[in-house]
């Protein structure tokens, strides 16, 4: 684990990202955009929210919403358990938990090793929310888009 | 001084609109015969140039040059006020405020007035022939009013010896009224400016004009002298003919500085009275008390539940404080409606004007105080009630003729404080909603069938106004049907935990009364338990509680009701409503809610308990949930969600 990390650091751009999984896949997300990373605390329902919003938490006094990964690429959800880890990610001024099965690592990617999805992938329905593929040695890892997967416009639309 | 320039910048931006609002304003006053107006747009014009120049933006100087100019033509009565003057010197006005703003985002007043400065000019080349008449009048004037004369000589090694000159004379102006500076800006500006230049003001006291003077940088020295009264003939012409006295001008003067609160150069003592604080900090504060509130919940939960009676003192003395030091902060918080309302006189004005109509415009209570945020958030429906108004409820004059009313529409926008709300009152006497045109519209839109449209009462036909996708003219106007509806004005009101009421007579004028809790940020609540979920419900709804049994439960046609005291009141069963599937007690408790005068029971488990809260907004993919107005943390950390009652039973139940 550790050798990739730094193998892949010699390349002239690169991107620190957060590695996790939902169920078998690896997910990435760039670093700079998260926060921190908790382990699920007390969460608060909120009624007639749309079914991937798990619910509110008290994140040092700040309300947080909490959007269940799974539910919101349309995957089967999974319950709580001790490797379930909540991503708190800062987007458009507001502060927003994913929560996903596990959190692995932090890996360097060379964006010359991203690379877009191909049109007949995204183009799917369950794939909208991917940005790219990094190539790491010891296999694929799909980026994720924020833009696409907390944007409110995008949730107006799924209505 | 290029530092200084930058720091300066964000004041003048902020002073430069402050004045604007106040030219408007005076405007319309102008407009409608009140001729005190002209000197405060002639010294908000002069005052602006002023500041314009000290800073360097050339065009604004200008501007405001010529507008002051075209003011001092219609002081002097060569130029009528006619709606066609005015309505070209608002359009400066408004070039004015588009500069302010270029200045704020790029820091240029680069923006082509030519057209407005050219219709200026027209207006005063008519009388051109008088041009020099005018000269003599203003500097009698000037000099007839004084009563004491300043004669600075600066330093010789001043570098900038104009902009000094102004810094003197701004100085000056903060504690007497300028009527004459010797040699005048422009030529100060001219590279044989020696540094001596004469004042002449009119002020009480020499002594308070010396104090300010020795305290200003790189004057080399200067001589005060006291004028003789000089109560000439001509001087009193003027003043008959303008309405002006000595001694209220003075106050009229100074009444405009308090209006402008913090000045661009600050007057010495003024400092102590108020200063101004950064908004965000303010909201910063707030939360900070917030959280002090909910950690004093804490701290009391800890010491009832080990049973600590030193430490339920110790709270309860940091409660006081943490009471007085919230009330202090709401208190600060606290703006007055003239913020908002005073935009309404120029945008009635121009809309009546636009649409041919005739509008009398008053406003009362224009000193009542709101908290900022609430205020901020009304401030856009109100803008809509009041065009509205003009645009749909003041008829044409033809029409109020034909009707047997004047000709002029009178609108009356009021607000005044009652028990623990703030009232905010728009009034027409214009055609009033047609009820039958409204049910009409309504069933048209499908949003009450025929049926429903029967059964309504007349006051629910009018509520419809408010229902989302009514308007009740034919075509959206450019006025009206701009987007925001009347319905966003019945939410907005409804999220900040007021309410809405019409009340209308077909051809006699139509009435809205807006209620308004004074702030929004800390409330007071019943947090009832639904299975394992708690929830805040504001108290301000709640009108009883009660237990509820089997017997008490009523269903008619499918929809259950509670029996209370005799009457039957709709029931909300918040465990349906919000899915709750925990087991249920065998004995409930309804909460009786009145929402638009109407009573409705809220079925919950149990009341926990009583709590002040602090409403957190819910943002992003939750802003716009119904239901919710927010939540709150609680002492032991949890969140809790806080009912809207309003949004919550609006649901289809009740459409």
């Amino acid at each position: 684990m550790q050798s990739g990390s730094v193998q892949t650091l010699k390349g002239d751009e690169t991107v620190q990202v957060i590695v996790f999984n939902l169920g078998d896949e690896r997910y990435g997300v760039d670093i700079s955009q998260v926060r921190e990373i908790i382990r699920p605390t007390q969460i608060t329902r909120i009624p007639n929210a749309p079914d991937f919003v798990e619910g509110v938490i008290n994140l040092r006094g700040q309300i947080t919403t909490i959007i269940n990964l799974r539910k919101r690429f349309g995957m089967e959800p999974k319950p709580i358990d001790n490797n379930t880890r909540i991503i708190v990610v800062e987007f458009e001024n507001a502060v927003i938990g994913m929560m996903v099965d596990t959190v692995n690592e932090v890996k360097y990617l060379s964006v010359s090793d991203i690379e877009a999805l191909p049109n007949i992938i995204t183009a799917r329905e369950e794939a909208k929310f991917l940005k790219g593929v990094g190539k790491l040695p010891d296999g694929l890892l799909i980026m994720i888009d924020l833009n696409k997967v907390l944007s409110e416009d995008e949730v107006e639309r799924l209505k | 001084m290029e530092g200084d320039m930058e720091e300066y910048k964000q004041e003048f931006i902020q002073e430069a609109r402050e004045y604007l609002d106040l030219m408007n304003q005076n405007f319309i006053k102008l407009e409608n015969g009140d001729l005190n107006a002209i000197n405060e747009i002639f010294r908000v014009a002069h005052t602006i140039k002023g500041m314009a120049g000290f800073m360097g933006y050339k065009n604004l100087e200008e501007l405001c040059h010529k507008l002051e100019s075209a003011m001092g033509k219609v002081r002097d009565g060569e130029i009528e006020i006619t709606s066609e003057i005015v309505d070209v010197m608002l359009k400066a006005v408004d070039a004015i405020e588009e500069m302010i703003n270029k200045i704020e985002e790029e820091d240029s007043d680069d923006i082509n007035v030519s057209d407005i400065i050219s219709d200026l000019s027209e207006f005063m080349q008519e009388k051109k022939d008088k041009e020099q008449v005018r000269e003599v009048d203003l500097s009698k004037e000037s000099f007839g009013n004084a009563n004491i004369r300043v004669d600075v000589y600066l330093s010789e090694d001043c570098i900038m010896k104009s902009v000094r000159a102004a810094l003197v004379v701004e100085n000056l102006s903060e504690v007497s009224e300028i009527l004459a500076v010797i040699p005048d800006e422009n030529d100060m500006e001219k590279e044989d400016f020696d540094g001596h230049f004469t004042v002449f003001i009119k002020a009480p006291d020499v002594s308070k004009i010396e104090d300010v003077m020795s305290k200003i940088a790189e004057v080399d020295r200067f001589e005060v002298s006291l004028l003789e009264e000089q109560k000439t003939e001509v001087k009193g012409e003027i003043e008959a003919g303008e309405v002006r006295e000595g001694e209220t001008e003075w106050d009229k003067a100074k009444e405009v500085k308090e209006e402008g609160r913090g000045k661009l150069l600050k007057k010495k003592d003024r400092k102590f009275e108020s200063i101004r604080v950064n908004i965000a900090q303010l909201d910063t504060i707030m939360n900070l008390v917030g959280e002090l509130v909910i950690s004093k919940g804490r701290l009391l939960q800890i010491a009832t539940e080990y049973d600590i009676p030193e430490l339920k003192e110790a709270v309860s003395i940091m409660d006081k404080s943490i009471t007085s030091l919230q009330d202090e902060i709401m208190q600060i918080r606290m703006v007055k409606v003239e913020r908002v309302f005073n935009k309404f006189p120029r945008m009635v004005r121009d809309l009546a004007r636009k649409l041919g109509k005739k509008v009398e415009f008053v406003m009362e209570g224009l000193d009542t105080e709101l908290d900022r945020t609430v205020l901020d958030e009304i401030s856009d429906p109100l803008i809509h009630l009041v065009r509205n108004a003009v645009d749909h409820g003041i008829e044409s004059p033809e029409e109020r003729k034909a009707a047997g009313k004047s000709e002029v529409g009178r609108i009356r926008l009021a607000a005044w404080r009652e028990k623990n709300n703030i009232i905010i009152e728009l009034e027409d006497d214009g055609r009033g909603l047609d009820v039958e045109k409204i049910k009409q519209k309504a069933v048209e839109k499908g949003i009450i069938t025929p049926a429903e449209a029967e059964s309504m009462s007349e006051d629910e036909l009018k509520m419809l106004i408010f229902a989302p996708g009514f308007s009740t003219k034919d075509k959206a106007t450019e006025i009206s049907g701009r987007g925001v509806g009347m319905d966003v004005v019945k939410t907005t009101v409804e999220k900040l935990g007021g309410s809405v009421r019409i009340s209308s007579k077909k051809g006699e004028g139509t009435k809205i009364r807006i209620h308004l809790p004074p702030t929004v940020a800390i409330i007071k609540s019943l947090l009832v338990k639904v299975g394992h979920e708690t929830y805040a419900i504001p108290i301000s709804s709640v009108i009883e509680a009660l237990y509820v049994t089997e017997d008490n439960w009523k269903v008619i046609h499918g929809n259950p009701f509670l029996i209370v005291r005799g009457k039957l009141v709709p029931a909300f069963k918040l465990r349906d409503l919000f899915n709750v599937v925990d087991g249920k007690p065998e004995r409930e408790v309804g909460i009786i809610v009145e929402r638009e005068g109407e009573r409705y029971a809220l079925i919950a488990d149990t009341i926990a308990e009583q709590q002040e809260i602090v409403i957190k907004p819910l943002t992003g993919y939750l802003a716009k949930i119904r239901g919710f107005s927010g939540v709150t943390i609680l002492g032991d950390g949890r969140v809790v969600p806080i009912l809207d009652i309003s949004s919550l039973l609006g649901g289809d139940r009740l459409a």
